[in-house]
């Protein structure tokens, strides 16, 4: 047992900030077989080059992470590996066998297991029947042996590691259990290349350490695990070796310990990224303030200021009231009592429309479901908070609602060949563009933005900050909330940190990252 | 200004309507060119269209919005009956009694959106209720007969023509001009399609989802109860049973012109276009002596071609996208 090396075992929450501790590095084994080899993969749709030539080792007992931009190619990749597509060019080898042809069905035979980030689970049916019956299925069986599938739940949350009540309806597990049936059930169906596609989104960081002590375990058992991430404090914790990709192009490849920031920085965007910390002129002017602001059972007496100019970081864990406080100022689930401060003025929030008409606003957590119409055009999104400035007379004014989108577009460099295109199309950098953009369009004085940075690549997420700063600089409040410290640190020059819905800190981050 | 942009957004959709339009009127100059192309012909079926191509926007604006309107016949007919009664019985004067009709229609359709909204029940089991709800009000006040012979200048709506162009298809014209400057030219519009796309991203972009849902619905009551003026008309005869059979063909009418049956989808072009199909191949049954039945199959048929089109069309854009 690796534990002392988890970062996990203290009780700081914040443990994983020291960098120096990589438990993956000395780990890697160059004696272990390769397991899959892919040579010079190449795979275009219609005229566009998903892949064009990406090599890729990895090796039994191994942890390879696969890094890369958004819409480099790393979906793709796992697509062809999972015989989804069939490359157009280039070689697969596994178990050093050439194979050719590969349907998704002979990945599965040759032990190839991918989990997705919906995890392809079936919520209505138990935790048991989810490990086994993909097996029973396979099998050919015609009947159901409700003993066998209870047996063979039993041995792959064993192999595994995870403890769950097998007859437990997967729907009222958390995102993490749902996961962990994911592994056991590849695990069952003889996994020995295990993919998992950007596993830690969703995930609180207590769920991550204990999802990283089962791969190492899964790792000690000779299963090759693959990982998407693009997540830096991630990789270094976890992965043996690395791969990244850029435009769906091969950029570079090698052992952990080869990496530091600024390479792996380079290699992902292409570019060197020089990340400064955020540190306005200070000002008198208080443009934001919140007294003991509570709502029973979501948070308690919160209290917080800003000034001209600061970026207000607000963290702590899931459940400890940071997301709740977000969505409480935007009306969303309005405060019960308590005074909310902006500009000076007191203001009154009930509803969303109050929250609104105070020029508050708010960029939720899951961008998919309640911040973008997703089938919707650029424009459509970009104007559906102020869509009413444009109603003059008798119609709306199109030209102008043109005019606008389309200088957000280019003002956000939002990567769409016009604003006709649905956000779909868009990866999760240029979406969370257009959210900004929507908001940003109502001239919003408070501007509340709820994991800003979630699913959004390296280069993107630089340049999310950097529009906040510059927001900030003029004079808009800027609320983040966020559990990605790293990037609290960076972009906020006062952080609050919440605990069981309680203010616990409120600092100016000036202090050293070790000592949170 | 209006040309661009109809050129621009003509899409796949609407190119296969009108190819199938092409492609009936074509078939039938072929096989019954001198009755077909009848100018007496073409007036019965402008006679025909109106009352069901109202309802069919009616259908149109609930389903954009991300729900469905069944009741739209039952309010159809509470509307003309309520009509039928304060001109007959009351003396009303016509204008009153169908502004009547349509204040009706309104009610009904508020109160639906009222409890679709607050309540979130699906819009589908709302209205269902709703349709009975409505059939049965007008039935109640009817006590079973037909409410008949009413004055000839309320006949004359539906039935009258200045020359040989019917009254309705000004009416028609009227409600298609009205409800497609609502649908693209007001903020009130785009918020159903925003609705209907995302009820959750509506909510958190700050639109007011609740008054949306209502306005949407007291819109497509309003429809309806214009469509009951023009079928009580018609038939110069109001009853809690007419027009059972456009529920269904208003459905098929939305989908086939392209509206998005999970909402947010869909242009008030295709349900027009859709309208004049329908009725160009109801009329092509009528003309063959056709049996009704018939009609019904092709009906459904084409229905489902709409819906096979529309996923295949659907998946090649996502092709070209990824």
């Amino acid at each position: 047992m690796n534990e002392s090396e988890t970062p996990y075992g203290s009780e700081t929450v914040w443990g994983f900030f020291s960098k120096k501790e990589r438990p993956g590095q000395n780990m890697g084994n160059e004696e272990n077989k390769v397991f899959l080899k892919l040579k010079g993969i190449k795979k275009s749709f219609g005229g566009v080059h998903a892949l064009r030539g990406v090599d890729l080792e990895i090796r039994e007992g191994e942890i390879h992470c696969l890094a890369g931009e958004n819409g480099c190619g790393k979906s793709t990749l796992i697509k062809a590996i999972s015989g989804v597509h069939e490359p157009d060019e280039g070689e697969i080898w596994i178990n050093g066998e050439k194979v050719e042809h590969m349907k998704p069905i002979d990945a599965i035979n040759r032990g190839i297991q991918v989990i997705y980030q919906d995890f392809a689970v079936f919520p209505n049916l138990t935790v048991a029947e989810n490990i086994a019956l993909n097996g029973e299925v396979k099998n050919r069986k015609k009947f159901v042996n409700w003993k066998e599938i209870h047996q063979i739940a039993e041995r792959g949350m064993a192999q595994v590691g995870a403890e769950l009540d097998p007859d437990m309806p997967l729907e009222q597990l958390p995102v993490a259990g749902k996961q962990m049936v994911a592994i056991c059930r590849a695990i069952v169906n003889d996994a020995k290349l295990l993919i998992l596609d950007e596993p830690t989104t969703a995930l609180t960081e207590k769920e991550v350490g204990k999802l990283w002590e089962v791969l190492r375990g899964l790792k000690k058992k000779g299963i090759a695990i693959m990982i998407v991430n693009h997540k830096l404090d991630e990789i270094y914790q976890i992965a043996d070796s690395l791969t990244i990709l850029r435009n769906g192009k091969y950029i570079s490849s090698g052992k952990i310990s080869e990496y530091n920031d600024a390479r792996f920085m380079k290699d992902m965007t292409g570019r060197d990224l020089v990340e400064t910390k955020y540190d306005p002129a200070p000002s008198d002017e208080e443009v934001f303030r919140v007294d003991h602001l509570t709502l029973k059972g979501r948070f308690e007496d919160v209290s917080f200021s800003m000034n001209k100019g600061d970026i207000l970081g607000l963290t702590g864990l899931l459940g400890s009231g940071r997301g709740e406080i977000g969505e409480a100022l935007f009306g969303i689930t309005p405060p019960e009592s308590g005074d909310i401060y902006l500009n000076g003025k007191k203001i009154e929030i009930h509803s969303v429309a109050d929250a609104i008409k105070n020029k508050i606003g708010y960029v939720p957590e899951d961008r998919l479901t309640q911040g973008l119409f997703m089938e919707r055009s650029i424009e459509d999104n970009t104007i559906a908070s102020s869509i009413r400035d444009y109603f003059h007379g008798m119609s709306l004014n199109e030209k102008e609602m043109r005019e606008a989108s389309e200088r957000w577009l280019k003002d956000l460099s939002i990567a769409a060949p016009s604003i006709d295109p649905p956000v779909r199309t868009l990866s999760g950098g240029n979406a969370q563009k257009v959210v900004i953009a929507k908001w940003l369009n109502t001239h919003p004085k408070l501007f509340i933005l709820n994991g800003p940075t979630v699913g959004v690549d390296v280069g993107a997420k630089a340049e999310i900050h950097d529009i906040l700063r510059g927001l900030a600089k003029q004079g808009i409040g800027i609320i983040i909330i966020s559990d990605d410290l790293p990037e609290l640190l960076q972009n906020c020059n006062k952080i609050v940190i919440m605990n069981k819905g309680k203010v616990r800190l409120v600092t100016d981050n000036k202090i050293d990252k070790l000592s949170l | 200004m209006k040309k661009k942009t109809a050129s621009k957004k003509l899409n796949d959709h609407i190119k296969v309507l009108i190819l199938m339009m092409v492609f009936v009127l074509i078939l039938m100059a072929v096989l019954k060119g001198p009755v077909y192309y009848s100018v007496n012909n073409f007036r019965s079926m402008i006679f025909q269209f109106p009352e069901y191509g109202v309802l069919s926007f009616g259908m149109m604006v609930c389903m954009i919005a991300g729900g469905i309107d069944l009741s739209l016949v039952g309010i159809m007919n509470l509307g003309g009956v309520v009509c039928a009664l304060l001109i007959k019985n009351a003396g009303v004067p016509i204008p009153l009694a169908c502004l009547a009709s349509v204040a009706v229609g309104a009610g009904c359709g508020a109160l639906n959106g009222l409890i679709i909204g607050s309540l979130d029940i699906p819009a589908m089991l709302v209205t269902l209720c709703g349709l009975e709800v409505y059939s049965g009000l007008a039935l109640a006040i009817t006590g079973g007969p037909a409410i008949n012979g009413m004055s000839d200048s309320f006949k004359n709506i539906a039935n009258g023509s200045i020359g040989s162009i019917p009254y309705v298809l000004f009416i028609f014209i009227g409600v298609l001009i009205v409800v497609a400057f609502i649908m693209k030219h007001t903020v009130f519009g785009h918020e159903v399609y925003f609705l209907g796309s995302n009820k959750q991203a509506a909510r958190y972009s700050g639109i007011n989802t609740l008054r949306t849902t209502i306005l949407a619905h007291t819109m497509s009551g309003i429809l309806g109860g214009i469509s009951g003026i023009i079928i009580t008309s018609h038939l110069n005869s109001a009853k809690s049973s007419n027009g059972s059979t456009y529920t269904l063909l208003s459905l098929l009418i939305v989908v086939l012109g392209g509206i998005n049956p999970d909402g947010g989808g869909g242009t008030v072009a295709g349900v027009t276009f859709s309208i004049v199909l329908l009725q160009l191949i109801a009329n092509a049954f009528t003309i063959m002596h056709a049996p009704d039945t018939l009609k019904t199959l092709v009906n459904g048929c084409l229905l489902v071609a709409a819906l096979i089109l529309d996923k295949v069309m659907q998946k090649r854009d996502m092709q070209k996208n990824s």
